[in-house]
């Protein structure tokens, strides 16, 4: 319940407080079953996930590296999939090698 | 990398392999910035693949033919050389207009259609390329230049049919 209460305030706020027959054409829901969600009812999965990807879109995160590697781990083969964990390993440790030691500051005693 | 080197990584292996060094030297060799040698240096330590005594860098040479065969592996090399036409192809792509086209990053990609004699041509050339870099490499060990390992010139070729590539492309998803 709590997650359902998140994704519909998150919605809510990002969509300006819209209308429930709004949502209802946004969504696809039926405008009761919309009313029943915003009054307690439980949320089904498959409802979850269009109000998730609603909120997702109006974030601008549905290209992002997240989600794109999530729709790849859903979709392409594991020899593709191994391919990009390769790649973007490599990437990684390069950055890490490539972070720069910070060298101890040294500090003169006066006696 | 766990197994296979970067090319951050290849390079200082590639510079110890000519000589014994310290850090200073393999910097003006390598061309690697002080801080990023700190990195990768002690990385490589504790991998078995260089030595460290008073102050000086060498390769691990009793320690080499475990970790040569590892690194040497065909999926390892793919990835290096994946690497290396990667950044070969964005270097090409941001190129300072200021850079003449000689001394700037060079790329070309053709694609033609080829008669069996023609084929033969370009099979000829590409074989005389090969007997050239070939040629130099052998010079080099006997006239050694004292270059540095950071100005070798890295040179790309290859051709294959284009349905093979697109097939690649699609079997790669």
């Amino acid at each position: 319940m709590e997650l359902q209460t998140t994704i519909l305030n998150q919605y809510m706020l990002l969509n300006n407080r819209p209308t429930l027959k709004r949502i209802s054409q946004d969504t696809g829901i039926q405008l009761t079953r919309i009313f029943r969600l915003f009054n307690g009812s439980t949320m089904k999965l498959s409802e979850y996930q269009i109000f998730n990807s609603r909120v997702k879109e109006k974030m601008g995160l549905t290209d992002g590296l997240e989600a794109i590697a999530f729709e790849c781990s859903l979709k392409l083969s594991p020899e593709a999939i191994k391919d990009l964990e390769v790649f973007l390993k490599r990437k990684i440790e390069t950055w890490k090698l490539a972070q720069i030691q910070k060298q101890p500051k040294t500090t003169v005693l006066i006696a | 990398m766990k197994d296979g080197l970067l090319m951050i990584e290849r390079i200082v292996i590639e510079s110890l392999s000519k000589k014994e060094k310290n850090i200073q030297e393999v910097e003006i060799d390598t061309n690697l910035g002080h801080g990023l040698l700190m990195n990768i240096l002690p990385n490589l330590l504790m991998r078995n693949m260089i030595k460290y005594k008073n102050g000086i860098y060498s390769i691990d040479k009793e320690q080499c033919f475990s970790w040569l065969s590892e690194v040497n592996k065909k999926e390892n090399v793919k990835e290096e050389a994946k690497e290396i036409f990667t950044s070969l192809v964005n270097q090409y792509f941001k190129k300072d207009p200021l850079l003449t086209p000689k001394s700037g990053p060079q790329l070309k990609i053709q694609k033609m259609w080829l008669t069996r004699d023609e084929e033969m041509v370009l099979k000829s050339h590409m074989a005389t390329l090969e007997a050239f870099f070939n040629g130099v490499k052998e010079t080099r060990k006997t006239h050694p230049q004292r270059e540095k390992t950071c100005e070798q010139r890295v040179v790309i070729w290859g051709a294959t049919c284009y349905s093979d590539l697109v097939e690649g492309v699609l079997q790669a998803v």
